[in-house]
């Protein structure tokens, strides 16, 4: 053996996993070897100092950190408890799902209902990311900001509200549970703002909450259309999408 | 055990935010180790637990039981830590090249011996200068205990691979505890004049 064929096996050797014959290869070496005997005494210095170091203890703050940070995130994201509510499984909505859609791109697109492999009109068609976009100034315009986001919900409970025989029953009625929460909330912030007109906090709670709700009606939307599609994958997508950061 | 993992699942699924926090008070040691481990850094260990937490929160939907919420979360962060050290490696291409092609061409004559007792201290330290392109491989195996095959599951490589890293790690802290970085280059350890 070299030192170049110890190197090879030098690793599997401290760690013990070598087998004996190369073990017995490997010590022949070794023995006559001050460099190879060397480096494996400090490889096995390392291995074990490394192996008794004291694991690191998360600092007692982090938690609430962390806890903070996903409260926020799911005040972000409230559409994501409606795809993980327990006994109400989005999947069977999926495979009941009959017409092709309507929404991508602010284009209008044709659909046809698979039950009846009928033609039907074309319908208009949103596109959501525009609407957002539409919000953009809110920061500058805080006083038009309400408004905004008011008018861009109605727009947007407006096309949940045509479509949304697409969705099966249960679902359709977490969404609406959904909503209501979100509606109290936006309702709540409304009070406390009237009350204290000049709080950041209650300023900052409602504008939450309309984001929230902005945030709902789209992706509900766009799940609406891709039921309609009777594209599961989509679909899927669309729910992996909103586990997704 | 799997059948209280899929009611905590479950629970947190629901919304429940003591449910939340037993699954962090139960796994975040744990996985806290790894990520500072990983980052090298406590202010980046921190905000690695936090996006793990997030990740898995976010993620908790696609947790069917098949391993234990534990193995769940650590295969998480070791995904999360990977990234990390990708993005970080990438910003840090130029002077890891250069660490490396240093200690290429300029080897030492002499290494002196790691000391017998090595000091936890410098160890860490050590540790934690790493370059990223060994360290995964290196914590998982030194650190956490896995065996080369689980390592080269945990991060996609063969398990050639795994060990050709480990033991550049290896040779990098030699190196770096001893005070001959140079002499280490990219998995090799001497010259042919190398001496005690």
């Amino acid at each position: 053996m070299t030192c170049q064929d110890l190197e090879l096996d030098i690793g599997d050797y401290v760690d013990g996993t070598l087998d004996a014959a190369a073990v017995a290869r490997v010590e022949a070496h070794v023995r006559h070897c001050r460099s190879c005997h060397a480096l494996v005494e400090d490889v096995r210095t390392l291995r074990d100092a490394t192996r008794s170091l004291e694991p690191q203890i998360p600092p007692a703050h982090l938690w609430s950190r962390i806890g903070a940070a996903i409260e926020a995130d799911t005040r972000r994201r409230p559409i994501r408890r409606l795809f993980s509510f327990g006994a109400i499984s989005w999947q069977p909505a999926l495979s009941a799902a009959a017409l092709v859609l309507v929404l991508a791109g602010g284009v209008w697109v044709s659909w046809r209902s698979v039950s009846t492999g009928e033609r039907v009109t074309l319908t208009p068609s949103r596109n959501t990311s525009d609407v957002v976009a539409a919000l953009a100034p809110v920061d500058e315009q805080m006083q038009d900001a309400e408004q905004r986001y008011t008018s861009v919900i109605a727009s947007l409970e407006q096309i949940a509200k045509t479509e949304r025989t697409t969705l099966d029953t249960p679902v359709a009625a977490v969404v609406d549970q959904n909503l209501a929460v979100v509606d109290q909330a936006i309702g709540e912030s409304r009070d406390a703002l009237q009350k204290e007109p000049s709080s950041d906090l209650a300023q900052q709670s409602l504008f939450e909450a309309l984001r929230s709700k902005v945030a709902l009606l789209q992706e509900t939307i766009a799940l609406i259309n891709e039921m309609r599609k009777g594209n599961q994958d989509g679909a899927a997508r669309i729910v992996s999408g909103m586990n997704e950061p | 055990m799997r059948t209280a993992d899929l009611e905590l699942a479950q629970r947190c699924r629901q919304g429940d935010a003591a449910a939340f926090e037993e699954l962090y008070r139960s796994h975040a040691g744990r996985l806290y180790n790894l990520v500072y481990r990983m980052a090298g850094v406590q202010h980046e260990a921190e905000d690695l637990l936090q996006e793990v937490f997030l990740q898995a929160h976010r993620k908790l939907g696609s947790f069917k039981g098949e391993s234990s919420l534990g193995t769940w979360l650590y295969r998480l962060a070791v995904n999360h830590c990977l990234d990390f050290l990708r993005g970080r490696q990438a910003r840090m291409a130029r002077s890891s090249d250069s660490l490396d092609a240093e200690g290429a061409r300029e080897p030492a004559a002499v290494i002196p011996a790691v000391p017998t007792a090595i000091s936890r201290l410098d160890l860490e330290r050590a540790i934690a200068r790493l370059p990223d392109g060994c360290r995964a491989a290196f914590i998982l195996h030194d650190v956490e205990g896995f065996e080369h095959n689980e390592v080269a599951k945990l991060l996609g490589v063969s398990e050639g691979t795994s060990k050709s890293q480990v033991h550049k790690a290896r040779m990098k802290l030699r190196a770096m505890l001893t005070g001959a970085e140079a002499a280490v280059g990219a998995g090799t350890r001497r010259s042919a004049g190398y001496t005690r």
